[in-house]
């Protein structure tokens, strides 16, 4: 057998393994994980291929993407508020694998359908090397072919990241100004979190938890904090 | 212990295995940094650019006790400290010394009180005691040259089976005191 | 070109180990450097200068005893250390040592591997680098560990943009990603006027320069943008909960990165292996290549003694609004540069 085709079913293997594990796992990061793995595995499939450029951008971009999904798991997910794997709703289940089997069914025709008519795409490995490397051959078909696709792509992302700006504006351009919080420790002398606007303009009565106060700025709820834990879940439940 | 007590007789491997490794572990004895009182001040002199002390002797301050060797206890351990001292001193991982740094942490100093434990050896097992009020940074690194001439001297098996009598007294300690509390 | 494949093994082998000894004593490069601007001495007892002590240190960590905190996730625990130190050595896989050299009558290629999409290759290394901390600081379940880990995941997605983007400016110049033919561009001699000087990209890309540098030092977690193991406030940041020699995988790993980092820079800026008589003698080039290394390095730690940390409002403000449009502008000016040589306007 040679070398390729032993590499080529080792990393489909491996491929195919992380995916049903991303799937299986209990815990969220374990799939995170696994999923990276999978990436791994497809990239080497792309080097396997002769194209390092897609592989090397596959785990640029994809372990970049999976690293923030991870972080939106360590932070909003709760492990123990975890719904166990068999109780997903049926309906889910069976929608899932349902799209799972018209996709396998897809990609299958798919290459027995080119095998079929012994088709071999405009990229041969002759054509690729005549312009230098698969690099220069991406970037001529991205940039001539599919400019159109590209550009709107590209806009479609500077719409998220516009977007993503808005959202986690400070309040004072979100115009929301008289709903902020502040807090009192008692650990400080009155007011003195407010050092920063030190002043007459600052002065923050004192009131008990919960309860919105009036000062000059218009209302703001003042949440005493006796100790870490307890400051920590007022500000959670005044937001 | 019972398994492998007198198993392994001393010789020409075991020994120079153990003399590498310690040779090792005398010449980086990372320190928790960990300061109690004023002695730490004197502490951070010594390690500071006219003495020296870390960096010369290969010592590195750590400030996670997983990374440690070498615990100085620099300053008064009172009563609400003990427990945390002991706690930094579970968490090091073995090998682990302890150097006990002045008049206070040796036998309480001049607080006979309700507040101070009189001395640090009621919590932890001391190597070196360093006297001094507070010692000076000559005191400190004699005491650490001291500690250098005990650590190459280590026995990994000898060392475990007296941490285990010692851990086996404490807990023996413990339930007579508990038994105390219950009446 | 092509040479058997023992002789690549071979040159890869010698390169590992020499990457493994010399970060062993960047190590002590490091103290003694940072002793000296601290008005103090540095190791001295520990062999000759203390030239013992990466060997004493590796010793003493070899013989602690491995700890694994109860409530840690077992096996992303032991695992996540391996994957920063291998993914940091795996990096520099594509640097070029120099070109062929004949050695007992043998062609041998000076580098591992000469991959066409080298420049992104060791940065998608670095980008799979920062999971071994995020995966560790995660395990570990300890607050500072997670708290160091999230900030590590941010500092690196935030600078690994502004590493690529300073690197556009080159590979419009070149028109090429393999870090040998960038190498071997800058090999060439540039006049300007009476002016000889060798065509280093440092001097037609002198903000790139500017922008690489700084990302570098925030893509490996050092000072000043050593928040991730901040110890003032995170006790030891993500690998607060490891001991031993899993705690030296992280350490050695961030040590191999200084070193990649600092190849990676001296090739792609400093001409890499360039410098009088290195076209004749191949010894000469490497001698050359280690001189700009240290350079490098000494750089680092001259950053360390010098400025404190930033905060960490002040390091992501700093990546996004100023250094992204900075790098975008030298894209735009160079990109613009390119078709006035081509010829394309005017």
């Amino acid at each position: 057998m040679p070398w390729d085709l032993i590499f080529f079913f080792t990393l489909a293997a491996i491929c195919l393994l992380t995916a049903v594990l991303v799937v299986v796992s209990e815990n969220p990061v374990h799939s995170g994980l696994f999923l990276v793995l999978c990436f791994l595995g497809v990239a080497g499939v792309f080097v396997l291929l002769g194209s390092e450029f897609l592989a090397v951008l596959q785990i640029i971009v994809y372990t970049g993407a999976v690293l923030v999904l991870l972080l939106f798991v360590l932070m909003l997910v709760d492990p123990e508020k975890l719904p166990a794997f068999y109780t997903a709703r049926p309906l889910q289940r069976y929608v899932s694998a349902l799209i799972g089997v018209v996709l396998v069914l897809e990609l299958g025709a798919a290459i027995i359908s080119r095998t079929a008519i012994e088709a071999i795409g405009p990229d041969t490995p002759e054509a690729v090397a005549a312009v230098g490397g698969n690099v220069q051959a991406i970037g001529i078909v991205v940039f001539t072919d599919y400019v159109l696709a590209l550009e709107i792509a590209s806009l479609v992302l500077t719409v998220g990241v516009v977007g993503a700006v808005v959202i986690g504006l400070p309040e004072r351009l979100g115009e929301k100004a008289g709903e902020t919080t502040s807090t009192i420790s008692l650990g400080h002398a009155r007011g003195s979190d407010n050092m920063l606007g030190a002043g007459p303009r600052f002065e923050t009565p004192i009131a008990t938890s919960g309860q919105p106060v009036r000062v000059a700025e218009g209302p703001r709820t003042v949440v005493m904090a006796k100790s870490a834990d307890e400051y920590t879940r007022a500000g959670e439940i005044s937001r | 212990m019972g398994l492998i007590d007198d198993r392994f007789d001393k010789n020409v491997f075991t020994t120079s295995l153990d003399f590498l490794f310690n040779w090792g572990r005398r010449s980086s004895l990372w320190w928790l940094q960990f300061g109690l009182a004023c002695c730490a001040i004197e502490m951070i002199s010594a390690s500071m650019a006219r003495f020296d002390l870390s960096e010369r002797f290969g010592m590195l301050f750590r400030s996670s006790p997983r990374q440690a060797d070498l615990m100085i206890v620099a300053g008064t351990v009172t009563k609400k400290m003990g427990p945390i001292v002991r706690t930094l001193y579970d968490q090091m991982p073995e090998p682990k010394w302890v150097l006990s740094m002045g008049s206070c942490a040796n036998v309480g100093g001049p607080y006979d009180t309700y507040a101070v434990v009189q001395g640090v050896d009621q919590i932890v097992p001391v190597d070196v005691y360093v006297p001094g009020c507070p010692p000076n940074p000559e005191a400190l690194y004699y005491g650490i040259l001291q500690l250098q001439n005990k650590v190459i001297k280590y026995e990994t098996m000898a060392r475990k089976e007296g941490v285990d009598a010692a851990e086996r007294e404490r807990q023996a300690d413990r339930e007579e005191a508990m038994a105390v509390l219950r009446g | 070109m092509d040479q058997p494949i023992w002789i690549t093994f071979f040159v890869s082998f010698i390169i590992l180990n020499v990457l493994l000894i010399g970060m062993a004593y960047v190590t002590w490069f490091e103290r003694k450097v940072l002793a000296r601007f601290q008005d103090r001495l540095g190791p001295t007892r520990t062999g000759p200068a203390g030239l013992l002590q990466p060997l004493a240190d590796a010793v003493k960590l070899l013989g602690k005893e491995d700890l694994v905190p109860a409530a840690a996730d077992k096996w992303v625990f032991l695992f996540a250390p391996v994957v920063t130190f291998m993914t940091a050595l795996i990096a520099a896989a594509v640097i070029p040592f120099g070109d062929t050299a004949t050695i007992f009558g043998q062609e041998v290629n000076l580098f591992p591997a000469d991959l066409n999409v080298g420049a992104l290759f060791i940065l998608a290394a670095g980008g799979a680098g920062v999971y071994g901390i995020i995966l560790g600081g995660w395990a570990s379940a300890n607050r500072y560990s997670l708290l160091g880990a999230l900030r590590s995941a941010a500092q690196v997605i935030s600078y690994e943009l502004i590493l690529g983007f300073s690197l556009v400016g080159i590979f419009i110049m070149t028109g090429t990603l393999s870090l040998r033919e960038i190498m071997l561009r800058q090999h060439e001699t540039l006049s300007i006027g009476p002016l000889e000087v060798s065509n280093w990209f440092i001097l037609s890309q002198p903000l790139a320069f500017v922008l690489f540098m700084i990302g570098a030092v925030a893509e490996t977690n050092r000072a000043p943008f050593d928040l991730p193991e901040a110890e003032s406030e995170l006790v030891a940041g993500f690998h607060t909960e490891y001991s031993g020699f899993r705690f030296s995988l992280y350490f050695l790993g961030e040590y191999v990165s200084m070193i990649v980092v600092s190849l990676f820079a001296t090739t792609l800026f400093l001409g890499g292996t360039s410098g009088p008589g290195a076209e004749e003698y191949w010894g000469l080039g490497l001698l050359w290549l280690l001189l700009k290394v240290v350079a490098f390095l000494f750089f680092y730690v001259w950053l360390r003694a010098t400025l404190p940390r930033f905060r960490f409002d002040q390091l992501m403000g700093l990546a996004w609004k100023v250094l992204l449009p900075l790098a975008l502008l030298n894209i735009l000016v160079t990109a613009f540069f390119r078709l006035i040589a081509n010829g394309e306007v005017f």
